[in-house]
């Protein structure tokens, strides 16, 4: 038997009238707070972008007690500029250093990219001497995941 | 006439439950993206290689689930025209506001032809404080490196 009592009825109502009300409700947070990004920032004409190519002056890096010079890779003006340790921030958060010649610091090349079009490796990252390790970081290369072809 | 009326109403109920489910199902779909915040993209920048004139620029995203931020990376042509596979790479790039690259030592290439490629950073768990993207770009034809225009700076209040 089945008896709809007023009261199930107003619950039910009620539920239905705070789904009404919350999910609007949350979609419009989600939009305040994520949704696409803003649009290009206002600006002139384009920069144009310089190769990398070393024609300021190096940089004077400070050295280890092994000689060996360590800083950011931002502040370096070129490839070749890059400090024998470079900070960075290993995977698992601890700030420290990479070997500069343990770091895919180029393009792969088309040989290495024919040989594994993907390849990605943990390099150790140390502590300011060099030596001490403590922690890894990603490096390598492989395909990009978005990739628009031409419309021609 | 009783026990129809009831039965009719039951089906109604039903179809607005339904309908509520679908809704609700709807809403999750609707706020499953967690970006917190995007920066706004940097400016592009424009060089030409080889002849053939492209464009890049980097943003940084940080994610409300506490997943960390990332910073993206895009490089096209200028004119939507197609370069052979392997011709253009990109290393996006994640730095905090000392400075500090969290993220970014790999390469990435477009697999076939095509005129733009766009790649982000794995997620880099990040405390709150500043966070901007600035990526490195080349083409097949020099190699030449360039690096884009800094994104916004973003702030992770996290």
């Amino acid at each position: 038997m089945n008896i709809r009592t007023p009261s199930r009825r107003r619950g039910l109502f009620v539920a239905l009238a705070l789904t009404a009300v919350l999910v609007p409700a949350v979609i419009a947070a989600n939009q305040a707070t994520g949704g696409p990004l803003p649009a290009e920032q206002p600006a002139g004409p384009p920069a144009t972008l310089a190769p990398l190519t070393g024609a300021s002056p190096p940089t004077e890096w400070p050295r280890n007690a092994e000689g060996l010079s360590y800083g950011s890779e931002a502040d370096a003006v070129s490839l070749a500029d890059c400090p024998d340790l470079i900070a960075v921030v290993a995977t698992n958060g601890e700030s420290g250093y990479v070997r500069r010649a343990d770091v895919q610091l180029s393009p792969p090349t088309a040989d290495q990219v024919k040989d594994a079009p993907s390849k990605i490796w943990s390099i150790p990252v140390y502590e300011v001497d060099g030596k001490t390790q403590v922690g890894v970081l990603r490096t390598g290369w492989a395909p990009a995941s978005e990739s628009v072809a031409a419309s021609e | 006439m009783g026990a129809q009326s009831r039965k009719s109403e039951r089906q109604r109920w039903c179809l607005r439950i339904c309908l509520l489910s679908v809704a609700l199902l709807a809403a999750g779909a609707v706020t499953a993206p967690a970006a917190l915040a995007d920066s706004l993209w940097g400016s592009w920048g424009v060089f030409t290689d080889g002849g053939v004139g492209y464009q890049a620029r980097s943003a940084v995203t940080v994610f409300a689930d506490g997943s960390g931020a990332t910073a993206r990376t895009t490089l096209q042509t200028q004119n939507g025209q197609s370069v052979p596979a392997q011709w253009m790479y990109i290393r996006p790039r994640l730095f905090n506001g000392s400075n500090q690259p969290m993220e970014g030592y790999v390469w990435y290439y477009n697999p076939s032809p095509a005129s733009a490629i766009s790649e982000a950073t794995s997620p880099k768990s990040t405390n709150h404080g500043y966070y901007y993207g600035k990526g490195l770009v080349s083409a097949y034809s020099s190699y030449a490196q360039r690096e884009t225009l800094w994104s916004g700076l973003l702030h992770n209040p996290l």
